[in-house]
């Protein structure tokens, strides 16, 4: 049994409408522009803002559920209040793909790094029996500028969102 | 005691993060800030007003409301923003 961690940021992601959570060029907020890439802003904002996405539970995944959010800021004061939603859906031709309800809500808080643009990772525990190996497992990862833990004054900006978890 | 809204508080976080390399503040620091700003300018400006009419109005000129708020922010980017902006 080994710890592995998947990237679960692929074609489903999604922004909500607020227009406070958006993807962009790296080089717009990093000073040194040679390692471009794209990555996930999550603006200072008075609202939960969010990204939607989803992912399918791997074959050999059996328990040990964690979200992992890499992340970093030019902000090195203040916290960011994350949280993340999800629901798993399992089946073949049993359970549907159009629910309203979440399964988990889970949460966070994480403070800004000490140095501008230092790489943070956070790490949130799931609950292991809510996934099953096939399960679609649609999710999504807020900022909740509503909670009075969320100080940090700039943005967030999100470079992967993992699940970790325990194998066969 | 004049305030921002908290929507007016998140457009001026903003765009001062967006215009810094480093944001050493917190929401907490940068908002007490912002509001006593709004409200020291609250208090003074009809005074700022009455003296730019004081001035202008011997030589014969009346500046409108809207021209004083001009004149006023092109005085602060003249002595502040270009170095920051």
């Amino acid at each position: 049994m080994a710890t592995v961690r998947i990237p679960i940021l692929g074609h489903a992601i999604v922004p909500d409408t607020s227009g406070e959570v958006y993807i962009e060029s790296y080089d717009v907020k990093a000073t040194n522009d040679v390692w471009d890439r794209l990555v996930i802003i999550f603006d200072d904002s008075a609202a939960r803002v969010g990204l939607h996405g989803g992912f399918v539970v791997p074959k050999d995944y059996v328990d040990s559920a964690n979200l992992i959010i890499v992340w970093t800021s030019t902000a090195t004061a203040g916290d960011v209040a994350w949280d993340f939603d999800y629901r798993a859906v399992g089946g073949d031709d049993t359970e549907s793909l159009d629910q309203s309800g979440t399964q988990e809500s889970v949460n966070a808080d994480n403070t800004a790094p000490t140095a501008a643009h230092r790489r943070l990772e956070l790490s949130i525990a799931l609950t292991d029996g809510n996934f099953a190996v096939d399960d679609e497992v649609k999710f999504t990862l807020f900022r909740d500028g509503t909670d009075g833990d969320d100080t940090m004054a700039a943005s967030a900006i999100v470079f992967s969102v993992l699940l970790e978890y325990a194998d066969a | 005691m004049a305030v921002l809204s908290p929507q007016e508080l998140v457009e001026i976080r903003k765009k001062a993060a967006a215009r810094v390399n480093m944001v050493p503040w917190n929401k907490f620091h940068i908002n007490a800030a912002l509001q006593t700003i709004e409200d020291w300018f609250s208090a003074h400006k009809a005074d700022l007003a009455a003296d730019i009419e004081a001035a202008t109005s011997v030589l014969g000129y009346s500046f409108t409301g809207p021209q004083k708020k001009f004149l006023v922010a092109m005085w602060l980017f003249q002595k502040a923003g270009k170095e920051i902006l």
